[in-house]
């Protein structure tokens, strides 16, 4: 199954760059900022010891050479049923994807993210040291955006995030925000040049 | 002997030789560039072996590493040579030779040589191979570079700590903050570096294990500062170096067993640099002091090496240039003394050493070249010697032909052992069970390697063979026991004088460009011991049989690239641990499987290559990636680095 998603994720990839000729886009021409609420789908071992259900997202984008590359935080809290602590996650992640313009105002994004995930605990019984620790997390998403006009947007989204704790947490979550996108000058472009 | 030292003697008298900056006719070396370094995410001087086509290693811990650059195996010696711009540097101490103290870091790496064939180089004969780095030189004005590095392990128990499913917590490995100051005029340029680096030594594999001994962290600690001064005198390029590094480490002590907390201090300082006598003559010179101590860190049982080495070398090096030969003579006054507390019965060995190189061309496409060292320490005679040929067949291919020989002193590789029998005692010493086999001699050690290259355009192949006979080398060869109780190692040393093995290794690769900026290679290496006797026996299996990697280098623009790489490492097994698996519960195990790992590695510039960072994933699949039987097994890491490269600030 992997293999096959992988597989169809290049297969999109090429459409988008070769058919539609949408990498003609000048890469770092535009900036697109989203703000996400998310709510978790999917069960996890954890799920017995704490509860969490909606979290934040902040996230931007930018055309890439080739796609779109992004930069995101997720923030999801978890409260324990427990005596065990309350904790936080703040995941960093970049992303790289492509989006397909289905029409005038509709787009698909599909994309690949990665990224450090930071565990807060909340206990005062622990060191300065162990309230944080921090994980690697990989994960794949797909979002449809629906443009207002030519710069506000509205999106939805399906996102799974895979955390490489020993016994791994892996999330599947449903988002919906809001998206604005402008144009950057030319010192932001010749930066990132 | 007396006529082939006869021989050598006459052919020097009839003017043969080489210069310092061609020492061989052969080039049996891989050059990695500061292009490939940043492209495959290496973080540190250790790192760089991973992009070496050719060299074999094993690791304890992660990040030092037993390493065998003249592709026999890892176990037999440390001594390969590491030279910084032309001067060689002292880190060997009882066969560890961690690169990592070098004192200087990743960024300021322009390329990096390595030398797989036994050859004269720098006025050193260099038989267990060589690693040269080439630092950049500072663009004029003054300049700044600076790097911040931290690399991550995972299989953290993140909120799992709380629960039934609690694992250990695993650190990150690394954590790396670099420095260098740079300036530059017309005839000069000035460098001064700082390097911090801490690893942290997490894996269950060895965490007990050294917890047992260390009554600090389980966090290894790296510090080390260079500066650099470089100027033109009389036309020729004159060199100062100095260096300072220091190293709160676990030491892995094989004949003990186990690691011991020391405290590594290096130091170096150097002059080198040349004159022109005449147009076709010049004159090179070396002198270095280095320092090279085994210093006491805070422990359970109060172990320590009380054992420190000194040396000051000399070299001064004769050199005849024409178009048709070089020919040079040099004189090398190299003196360890030997720092302990316990009375040494003689604390000095005093290596005096003569050579003479030629290469010389036979025709416009054929050269060879002949060198050899007379080496002396008291009344004891070694002598080395190789000879290489280079056949340019046509302008596409080229075929390379090296001999050597290398007979040796038991005392020069200056291992542990000649420091013992020359009275040094620490209580680590009086810890080891030793007795000896056979008769103590001079080691003879010959090799034969054949090199074909074939460049077309972006195609290139190579393939290559090594054959080393050893004969009357020592083994220190042992058996361990396990003590489930502290996760320690036991065993006696016996240490055999008159050990023989014979090494062939088989080589090919190929580089080709699949499109326009899509570099590929492929390359595969054989190494197998042929025949082993009298103690390395135990060694014969412990060097991969087949090493097969396949990169990729995609770069669309210049500030952006991807870079990735699939390897095979065949499987090892260690003798030496062959009761490890009953003894420890299958905790470790004496054969160590076959690796399959991928690596991948995104760099991107910024503000026209003044920001470069780097993401880089190893061993995606999270496939068991162990390298020594006691050693940690290496999960999916990832490393983020960042490196700010503000050049020419004030011209």
């Amino acid at each position: 199954m992997k293999y096959i998603l992988t597989i169809l994720f290049f297969l999109f990839i090429s459409l988008e760059s070769n058919v539609y000729g949408q990498n003609n886009i000048q890469e770092f021409s535009t900036i697109t900022i989203m703000a996400k609420t998310s709510y978790r789908l999917h069960e996890n071992v954890i799920n017995s010891e704490w509860s969490s259900s909606y979290g934040l997202e902040l996230y931007s984008e930018m055309p890439f050479y080739a796609g779109q590359i992004g930069l995101g935080l997720h923030f999801v809290p978890f409260n324990s049923n427990t005596e065990n602590p309350d904790f936080n996650i703040y995941s960093f992640y970049l992303s790289w994807g492509s989006s397909l313009r289905i029409s005038n105002s509709i787009s698909f994004f599909i994309g690949i993210k990665a990224g450090a995930a930071f565990f807060s605990f909340a206990s005062s019984e622990l060191t300065q040291y162990e309230r944080l620790e921090s994980e690697l997390s990989l994960g794949a998403n797909s979002r449809f955006s629906y443009y207002l006009n030519s710069n506000l947007g509205l999106n939805l989204e399906l996102a799974y995030v895979k955390y490489f704790t020993n016994y791994q947490i892996k999330q599947l979550s449903a988002l919906a925000g809001i998206e604005y996108k402008f144009s950057t000058s030319k010192w932001f472009r010749d930066f990132f040049n | 002997m007396k006529t082939l030292l006869s021989i050598l003697l006459i052919l020097t008298s009839l003017s043969l030789g080489q210069s310092r900056s061609s020492t061989t006719a052969t080039n049996n070396k891989q050059l990695i560039y500061e292009e490939q370094i940043k492209s495959a995410g290496i973080i540190n001087l250790s790192n760089i072996i991973l992009l070496s086509d050719r060299i074999n290693f094993s690791t304890i811990d992660g990040n030092q590493n037993y390493i065998s650059v003249n592709q026999m195996s890892s176990f037999f010696r440390q001594g390969f040579s590491l030279f910084i711009d032309g001067q060689k540097f002292e880190n060997n101490i009882f066969d560890m030779n961690d690169i990592n103290l070098l004192p200087i870091s990743i960024e300021q790496i322009d390329s990096v040589e390595i030398i797989y064939s036994p050859q004269l180089y720098y006025g050193t004969f260099a038989d267990k191979g060589i690693i040269h780095f080439h630092t950049k030189s500072p663009e004029k004005g003054f300049s700044v570079n600076a790097s911040y590095i931290v690399a991550n392990e995972t299989g953290d128990p993140g909120p799992y700590q709380f629960t039934d499913y609690s694992t250990p917590n695993v650190d990150k490995l690394n954590f790396i903050n670099t420095a260098t100051l740079m300036s530059a005029g017309e005839n000069w340029s000035l460098k001064g570096n700082f390097k911090l680096e801490e690893n942290f030594v997490t894996d269950p594999a060895i965490r007990k294990r050294i917890t047992t001994l260390s009554s600090g962290s389980n966090k290894s600690h790296l510090k080390s500062g260079s500066f650099q001064l470089m100027f033109n005198l009389l036309n020729k390029p004159q060199q100062i170096f100095v260096g300072y590094s220091t190293q709160n480490t676990f030491f892995h002590f094989k004949p003990y067993g186990n690691e011991i907390p020391v405290n590594r201090i290096v130091s170096h300082t150097g002059f080198s640099g040349g004159f022109d006598l005449s147009n076709k003559i010049e004159l090179n010179y070396s002198l270095i002091m280095s320092k090279n101590d085994l210093g006491e860190s805070v422990n359970n049982k109060d172990l320590k090496f009380d054992f420190g080495l000194n040396n000051y070398y000399g070299n001064i090096e004769g050199v005849y240039n024409s178009s048709l030969l070089n020919w040079s003579v040099g004189l090398t006054y190299n003196e360890y003394i030997g720092k302990s507390t316990t009375e040494l019965t003689s604390a000095q060995m005093l290596f005096t050493e003569f050579y003479s190189s030629l290469n010389y061309l036979i025709t416009e496409n054929f050269n060879q070249s002949f060198g050899f060292m007379l080496k002396k320490l008291n009344n004891d005679v070694s002598l080395k010697a190789e000879f290489g040929s280079n056949w340019q067949l046509n302008y596409r291919q080229n075929l390379e032909f090296n001999f050597a020989f290398a007979n040796s002193m038991f005392e020069e590789d200056l291992n542990f052992w000649s420091w013992v029998m020359r009275g040094y005692r620490s209580n680590i010493v009086e810890l080891i069970n030793f007795y000896e086999v056979g008769k103590k001699e001079n080691s003879n050690k010959f090799s034969i390697d054949l090199t074909y290259n074939y460049i077309y355009n972006d195609f290139k192949f190579e393939a290559g063979s090594s054959f080393r006979t050893d004969s009357d080398i020592y083994s220190d060869e042992q058996l361990f026991q396990y003590d489930k109780n502290n996760s320690s190692l036991y065993s006696p040393v016996r240490l055999n004088y008159n050990t023989r093995a014979s090494y062939l290794s088989l080589n090919a690769g190929v580089e080709f460009l699949l499109f326009e900026r899509f570099k590929n290679k492929i390359f595969y290496n054989f190494s197998r011991v042929l025949n082993s006797t009298n103690g390395s026996s135990n060694y014969s299996e412990v060097q991969p049989l087949h090493n097969i990697s396949y990169s990729i280098m995609f770069k669309p623009v210049d500030s952006f690239g991807i870079w990735a790489r699939v390897r095979y490492i065949s499987s090892t097994v260690w003798t030496e641990y062959k009761y490890i698996d009953i003894q420890s519960a299958e905790k470790y195990s004496y054969k160590i499987d076959p690796k399959l790992l991928l690596d991948l590695s995104i760099e991107k510039w910024f503000w026209n290559k003044k920001i470069w960072t780097n993401l880089l994933f190893r061993n995606i699949a999270n496939n068991v990636e162990r390298y020594h039987p006691i050693g940690t097994s290496l999960d999916l890491r990832f490393v983020f680095q960042l490196h700010l490269y503000f050049n020419s600030l004030f011209e």
